[in-house]
Parts: structure tokens; C-alpha cells; sequence
């Protein structure tokens, strides 16, 4: 038995003796190289949203008892005649002084490209006229965008008067798609509308033409009311911006570095109820070389939803849209000074119908990041 | 090296040299030892007096962890004689992913020590035995859930339509004088019962009770979060929280850390050790014990901080900026505020009850002869709902009262490759010992400019027990076989 006892004890003292060392590790060689790139997800942000949000009702922007959508423009004082200006032009014929109706959309403008189509715009006169004779307006219109411009055929009507010097008539006429080509003036994008006529009285005076004796209390005050209807159509209308680029790191070293990132992806899901869809893109510009380093497009960000006959919404449409950010893009992110937005917006049907836009659309949508940082740890 | 990736090493090597069983040592189960009766009170030395002495009289050390070794974390590279991490940049994360692969769903860390001030046991009769121990002793049971690691190392994509379930984290901390007093006694021939009371002086304590937390993870990445935890101290922590029940600061006065503090009698509480053994035949002995029934009322600086939460973050609503009533910032802060709200934390100082962490010990042996025996034991360990299993197999040699040795093969941990070995011998009247639940076969060396460490190759169990008792009044148990042949 001792013999048992003894060989046990040496196979455990062997087992002990026997260990070898496996591996050696030498701390002072461990690689710098070391790195985590977990990949994050997150909602980031969402809404439900209707264009009563976004828009709300005032002296611009209006929404009738059926919540359909109108933009007003409107400039008093835009005719201003006086018995004085027969006077002083000659006989029977007075100036409309010149002047321009200022839509104050410039900068929106000028960034629009593209094919749009407002079908039902009308611009009306409203007056207050207390010539006692008849008179005839002569009035130009004319779009100016930059350099272009458009022309309407000149608009005659003949205010309505009471017939009694002195004795105010209210009255208003209405040029829209029925007597006038206004429809392509609107959808030229103006910035402005520049108007110009002339009066003119009809018959003559009985007696003291030219003297300006009987004429002195006669006088119009017009003011001018430019409704656009949202009802419109649209294919490819792009708005383009440039920024400065919000992405490039700063030199104070505090800011998040774009190249730390292996992958941003950005998942959009969307609800669209407006019959209008956009797609974006965004490209990084180094104005220096005047040269797009990367792009990313994001296709069909919104779809369109469906319309009746009328032209309104019937159902909305769902969207899911991923925008990837990948390394490669931000690589290039410190070497652009300009990020260019651009926005191409399509209304049901490819623009070949008229929509029509109401304050109860309605657009819910969610947007998720996932983030896939590149963490040095060394 | 850059200071950020030593730290790192360093925090998940602490989480890993960590015991996690911290049972005590079955090896010595079946050896002539003074101290196995903190497994069964029932057993007893062969000898008639013994003194355990502060310091030499036991040196536990336990390291152990269920999901890593060495070689997950650092490996070679043969080819440039460099050492990378498993965070090593440039492998398309296939280091990271074989670290993730090794970590379970629950990954205990339950460092247990315990220091003998004095034991000290003697025989009164033939058949009775009294003892004494005076311990120090600080037990901690955490458990840290897989999906922590996986979510920090991996992110939280790979969760979308399930839940991040960290319903399993605990954290608890004990640091308690005890004095026991036991006694064993041979009833009958064959049965044999031992109890010990022990008086639990508690020092400070740390509880995390998690009823539940965990993040679900939604297909739209919204994040619901769920979270019920209580969070007690009994210790010379304050913890102060804002008007707005958030806390605003956590105070740890260390100057009231004296030595009246460490003898402080305010958290006492009491623990019981039962056992017995039972001769079925002369060979077969089968024992069994219940050690650690006990609990100890924490009533000196005491803090609870309760918290309940529910969040559910489905996206900052962007309605309001889209209408211009708030603006982003605005939102965020909002988004912040709200989460700090839907924290419902309770502030308070009531006393509070601990719970030892109580076991169950089984076992079995057959006696081939008066040199050799088999024995088969079970330890089943109790820390809250967990439950720790370890199944050993010994050959326990004796050669009188001068050697006691055991080689062991233990199943625990969900490992099956634990060998163990112990001995013990006597010299006159000192008895030395060393054991150990496995025996590490190979290491690995760690080298720096500075130092030269060496490490078990394999981290998932690693025991080492040593220590010198004083012995006295050393006696053979006296066989009682008549023999077979007698010579007149």
C-alpha cells in the first residue's frame, strides 16, 4: 500500500513539476493598433406632421372652408389716378405709373429649377373709381426673373363708376386662365411683376377738357391681389442650396472627426400623404478645384401619394429610404468646404396631372441612425 | 503601449482573475484536516488538539471565471513577435467576435476570502469535540450579463426584435467578523453530528438587488427601457440626491475608517453550521452538512436608494420644430429631462437583512483500506436565486497520522477537466498543507521591462490552499476490525 501511496504522491508532484510554460507574452510588444467599431442603432427623430404645421394660415398663406391651400399676394395702392394726370399726359389719356408687384420669394427662387405648373391663378384689380366718365385700362403685365421676363396680352377692362364726379364706385376685375395667359406667367417663377397702362376717358368730357376745372375731385385707387390655388403640377422641380460644410472637423481638435466613422446609415420611413415627392441628393464640393467629390442620392426620399380625379389625395404612400454613409464618403468630408443640397420634387403622375394641395395632408414619418464609430484606443 | 489600451487590459483582466465559484476546496473533504470541519461540522481530526495561528494557519486563493482565458484576451503574432488584444484594429472584428463567442448569458465573479484569526480545537472524551474559530471574512457575488459585453463591444444593431436582458446584474459585497463555536459527537456508533454558531459581526456591505432591467431593442430602433433595482450600502457611503430625486453625489468618508469602526458591533447577525456523518457500513461512510444558514441586520450607515424606471424612446418629435415652437436643442434637453423623470428614485436609511450564502455539502466514501479511500462529494452552493453545483471524485492516501494526500477530479463550472491534488504532513507536532482543485499544467509567461509574471495557461479554475496548523495529542484511529487471523 505504501508503494500506492508513493506513486501518488509522485504523479501529483509530476503533474506539478511538468507544467510547462506554454507562452510567452511580451507586454512591451503589445500592438498600438487597437480598435472597436460596435455598430449602434437608434430612432432619432419623428413626426406626424400635416402642412397646417408647417404652414400656418395667415396673410400669405391661406386655407379655405374645404382646407384647400392659396398663396395671396397683394399691393394696395397700385393704381393711383388722379383727374391731374389726364391733365397732365394731354387729353383723355392718363399714365398708370409704372411699378413692380414684389412676390418677396427671391431667394427661394433662385434656387428653383425646373418645370412647374400653377393651372388656376388669377390676379384681380380691385378699385374704387369716382370718375364720372367711363374710362378704359390698358394694362401691361410682365414676369421678371433675372433677366427673363414674360408678357401678358394687354388686359383692357373698363372700371365700373357710378357716372357722378366724386361719387366712389367700388369694383374689381379678375384676369385668370379664362382671359389671359396668366397661368404661364405664374408658373415663369417671377420674382416680381412689373405693371404698366394707361387710363383712358371715355367719351370726353362735355366741357372744360383740358382744363381739369370739372375733373379736379375725380379720381381711382386700385389695389392689385395675386392668388396662386395650390393646384398645380410639377416634374423634376429641383432646389439646389449650398452650405458651408458642417461636416469637416474643426481644428480645435473638440469636434467629432468625420473618419472616425466606419459607416453612418441613415433609415428614413415615410407616410406621405401630399401628392408630392422628393428626392435628394448630397454632394461634397471643394470649391478650390470646383470639383463634386462624392454624391449621395437618396432616390424617392418621398413618394408621391395617390390622387383622384381631382386631383386630391386618396391614400398616401410609404417610403423607405436608406442613406449610407459609408468610410469612403468621409474621407472626403475634410476636403470639401461646400456640402450642395439638392431637392428634385415630382407631383403625382410625373407632373401629367394637376394636384391639388390641402392643410390636412399629412406626412408621418421616423428617422433612424446607425452608427458604426471606428473607437481608437490608442 | 498608450495608457488608454493598458487600462482597458486592465479592467477586463480584473473582471476576469476573479474567482467565481469561491467554494471552498473539496480536495480536502476526505484529508485529516483541523479546518474541514468549516465544510462539516461533524468531521474531525485524528489529532486531539489543534491551534491555528494568524496567517499561517490558512492562505486561500481562489481564480476562477467562467468565460475567458489568457489566450482570448492577448495573443502572439508568431510571424511579427508582437503580442495584440483581441481589440486588435485591422481583423474585420473576428477577435472580438471569438472573445464574444466565449462570454456566457450570465458571467459570475464571486471572490470569496477568508482569513483565520484562530482556531483552535480539541477532543474532550473519545467521542466529543469542541471548536473555535475566529474569521475574517468578505464575500462578493457579481454577475455580469453577456449581453452588456455584447452590447459594448458589438453595439446594440444585433438586438433589434429581442431584448438587451440585464435582468441578470448583481452586485454584492460582505465584509464580516465571525466567531464560531462548534461542537461534534459521536451519538452513536455510527452517527456522528456536529453544529456550529457563529456570531457575524458585520463591518460594511454593498447589495444591488436587480428585479428587473433590460432595453428592447424595437425593429424601428425605438429603445423601451425597464428598469426595478434597489441599491443597499452599509457602509461610510452618503448618498445625496437633488429635489428632483436625482442623485447628486455619492460622499465615501474614508477618515471614519478606524479601527472602532472595523470592531464595530452594530450589524450583528448569527449563522449556523449543521452536519453529520453516518458509518453505513465499515467501509462506507456517507456524511452530509448544511454550512452558512445565516444571516446578518445591517443597521449602521445605512443608505437604500431605490429606483424604478420605465422609458420608452421612440425619436425626438419633431412636430414643434417643424412649427417653430421649440428648437432642436430645446428637444434634446426635453428628451433628457424626461428620461431623468421617468427615474423614480427613493432616497432612505432603514436597515436592511443580508444573507449568507449557504451550501449544501453531500458525500461518500468507501474505505478500501487503512491506507486508501474513494469518495464522492457534492457541493451545492446557494448566492441569492443562483445556485452553484461542483461534483468531485478523490482518492484520499493515508499513511498513519504523519501524510494525508488526495488527487481529485472535480465537474464544476460546466468544466470537466478539473484535477486536484492535496497534502498534508505532519512533523511533529506542525502540520503543513497545500492543495489545490486544479493543477495548472501549463503557463504562460508575462513579460515587461519591469517585471516577469507567470500565469496558469488556463484561468477557468484555479485553487491554491496552503497553511501550518499546530497539532497536538496526534492518535491513529484504532480500527475496529477484529482480525481475521488471530495468534493466541
Amino acid at each position: 500500500m505504501k508503494k500506492r501511496t508513493i506513486l501518488i504522491i509522485i504523479a501529483v508532484t509530476f503533474l506539478l513539476v511538468s507544467s510547462c510554460v506554454k507562452e510567452t507574452y511580451n507586454i512591451d510588444k503589445l500592438s498600438d493598433y487597437n480598435s472597436l467599431s460596435p455598430t449602434y442603432a437608434i430612432s432619432a427623430v419623428k413626426g406626424d406632421v400635416s402642412l397646417l404645421d408647417m404652414l400656418e394660415a395667415g396673410d400669405t398663406v391661406t386655407y379655405g372652408s374645404d382646407n384647400f391651400m392659396t398663396l395671396v399676394f397683394k399691393q394696395d395702392s397700385v393704381i393711383t389716378l388722379q383727374s391731374s394726370d389726364f391733365l397732365a399726359k394731354g387729353p383723355l389719356t392718363a399714365e398708370i405709373e409704372p411699378g413692380d408687384f414684389d412676390l418677396g420669394m427671391q431667394d427661394i427662387l433662385n434656387h428653383i429649377t425646373g418645370d412647374i405648373y400653377f393651372s388656376n391663378p388669377s390676379l384681380t384689380f380691385t378699385y374704387s373709381n369716382a370718375f364720372a366718365a367711363p374710362l378704359e385700362m390698358d394694362v401691361y403685365i410682365t414676369g421678371i426673373k433675372g433677366s427673363d421676363s414674360l408678357h401678358l396680352d394687354p388686359i383692357v377692362f373698363t372700371p365700373a363708376g357710378s357716372g357722378v364726379a366724386g361719387q366712389q364706385e367700388a369694383g374689381s376685375y379678375t384676369i385668370d386662365n379664362t382671359n389671359s395667359s396668366l397661368p404661364d406667367l405664374i408658373s415663369f417663377l417671377p420674382e416680381k411683376i412689373h405693371y404698366s397702362g394707361d387710363a383712358y376717358l371715355l367719351p370726353p368730357p362735355k366741357s372744360g377738357g383740358g382744363t381739369g376745372e370739372k375733373l379736379e375731385t375725380e379720381n381711382l385707387t386700385g389695389s392689385i391681389e395675386l392668388d396662386i390655388p395650390m393646384q398645380l403640377r410639377m416634374n423634376n422641380l429641383q432646389f439646389a442650396d449650398t452650405t458651408d460644410n458642417f461636416l469637416k472637423s474643426d481644428d480645435n481638435g473638440d469636434a467629432i472627426n468625420p473618419e472616425d466613422f466606419d459607416l453612418l446609415r441613415v433609415d428614413i420611413s415615410a407616410d406621405n400623404g401630399f401628392p408630392l415627392g422628393i428626392s435628394l441628393s448630397m454632394s461634397l464640393y471643394d470649391s478650390q478645384a470646383q470639383k463634386v467629390l462624392k454624391t449621395i442620392d437618396a432616390t424617392d426620399l418621398l413618394s408621391p401619394a395617390a390622387v383622384d380625379s381631382e386631383g386630391k389625395s386618396s391614400s398616401s404612400t410609404q417610403t423607405n429610404t436608406t442613406i449610407e454613409l459609408t468610410n469612403d464618403f468621409f474621407s472626403s468630408v475634410n476636403k470639401a468646404d461646400n456640402i450642395i443640397f439638392t431637392f428634385k420634387m415630382s407631383t403625382s403622375g410625373g407632373g401629367s396631372q394637376d394636384v391639388k394641395i390641402y392643410s390636412d395632408y399629412r406626412i408621418n414619418f421616423k428617422a433612424s441612425l446607425v452608427i458604426k464609430p471606428g473607437i481608437n484606443l490608442n | 503601449m498608450k495608457v488608454k489600451t493598458r487600462y482597458i487590459l486592465i479592467i477586463v483582466l480584473t473582471l476576469i482573475i476573479t474567482d467565481v465559484s469561491a467554494q471552498n476546496s473539496q480536495v480536502g473533504y476526505f484529508m485529516n484536516l483541523p479546518q474541514n470541519h468549516m465544510l462539516n461540522p461533524a468531521l474531525r481530526p485524528s489529532n486531539s488538539v489543534y491551534v491555528g495561528l494568524p496567517g499561517i494557519s490558512g492562505i486561500n486563493m481562489n481564480i476562477n471565471n467562467n468565460y475567458v482565458n489568457f489566450s482570448d484576451i492577448l495573443m502572439n503574432d508568431q510571424a511579427s513577435d508582437s503580442v495584440f488584444s483581441f481589440m486588435h484594429t485591422g481583423n474585420n472584428n473576428a477577435t472580438v467576435n471569438s472573445f464574444l463567442s466565449k462570454i456566457k448569458d450570465r458571467n459570475f465573479i464571486e471572490p470569496e476570502i477568508m482569513t483565520q484569526l484562530l482556531g483552535v480545537g480539541f477532543a474532550v472524551g473519545e467521542n466529543s469535540y469542541f471548536f473555535l474559530d475566529i474569521n475574517e471574512r468578505a464575500e462578493g457575488n457579481f454577475v455580469i450579463p453577456g449581453d452588456l459585453f455584447r452590447v459594448a463591444l458589438s453595439g446594440n444593431e444585433s438586438f433589434v426584435g429581442s431584448t438587451i436582458d440585464l435582468s441578470s446584474l448583481r452586485a454584492s459585497m460582505m465584509y464580516y467578523h465571525e466567531i464560531g463555536l462548534g461542537f461534534s459527537r459521536n451519538f452513536t456508533d455510527k452517527l456522528r453530528i456536529g453544529v456550529k454558531g457563529k456570531l457575524l459581526f458585520g463591518v460594511g456591505t454593498m447589495k444591488l438587488e436587480n428585479r428587473a432591467l433590460g432595453i428592447t431593442v424595437n425593429d424601428d430602433y425605438s429603445h423601451s427601457l425597464a428598469g426595478d433595482l434597489t441599491f443597499d450600502v452599509s457602509a461610510p457611503v452618503k448618498i445625496y440626491t437633488s429635489n428632483e430625486n436625482i442623485i447628486d453625489s455619492v460622499n465615501f468618508d474614508d477618515n471614519s475608517i478606524d479601527a472602532g469602526y472595523l470592531s464595530g458591533t452594530g450589524n450583528l447577525g448569527l449563522g449556523l453550521d449543521i452536519g453529520a456523518t453516518y458509518d453505513l457500513t465499515d467501509r462506507i461512510t456517507l456524511s452530509a452538512a448544511v454550512t452558512d444558514l445565516g444571516f446578518i441586520k445591517w443597521k449602521n450607515d445605512v443608505s437604500n436608494v431605490s429606483l424604478r424606471s420605465q422609458f420608452d424612446f421612440s425619436g425626438l418629435d419633431m412636430l414643434d420644430v417643424i412649427n417653430g415652437t421649440k428648437t432642436l436643442d430645446e428637444l434634446g434637453t426635453e428628451m433628457a429631462d424626461s428620461l431623468k423623470n421617468s427615474v423614480n428614485i427613493k432616497n432612505s436609511s432603514k436597515s436592511f437583512t443580508t444573507f449568507l450564502p449557504s451550501a449544501v455539502t453531500l458525500g461518500g466514501s468507501y474505505t478500501l483500506n487503512r491506507y486508501l479511500t474513494f469518495g464522492l462529494l457534492s457541493y451545492t452552493r446557494f448566492i441569492g436565486k443562483q445556485v452553484r453545483e461542483a461534483l468531485t471524485m478523490s482518492a484520499n492516501a493515508s499513511l498513519g497520522n504523519v501524510l494525508s494526500a488526495s488527487l481529485s477530479y472535480t465537474m464544476t463550472n460546466h468544466r470537466y477537466d478539473n484535477l486536484g491534488a492535496g497534502l498534508a504532513v505532519r512533523a511533529g507536532w506542525a502540520q503543513f498543507y497545500v492543495m489545490t482543485d486544479r493543477i495548472p499544467v501549463t503557463w504562460n509567461r508575462i513579460k515587461s521591462d519591469n517585471s516577469d509574471i507567470i500565469l496558469p495557461a488556463s484561468w477557468n479554475t484555479i485553487n491554491l490552499r496552503l497553511g501550518m496548523n499546530l497539532v497536538f495529542g496526534n492518535r491513529v484511529k484504532t480500527k475496529k476490525d477484529k482480525p481475521m487471523v488471530t495468534v493466541q
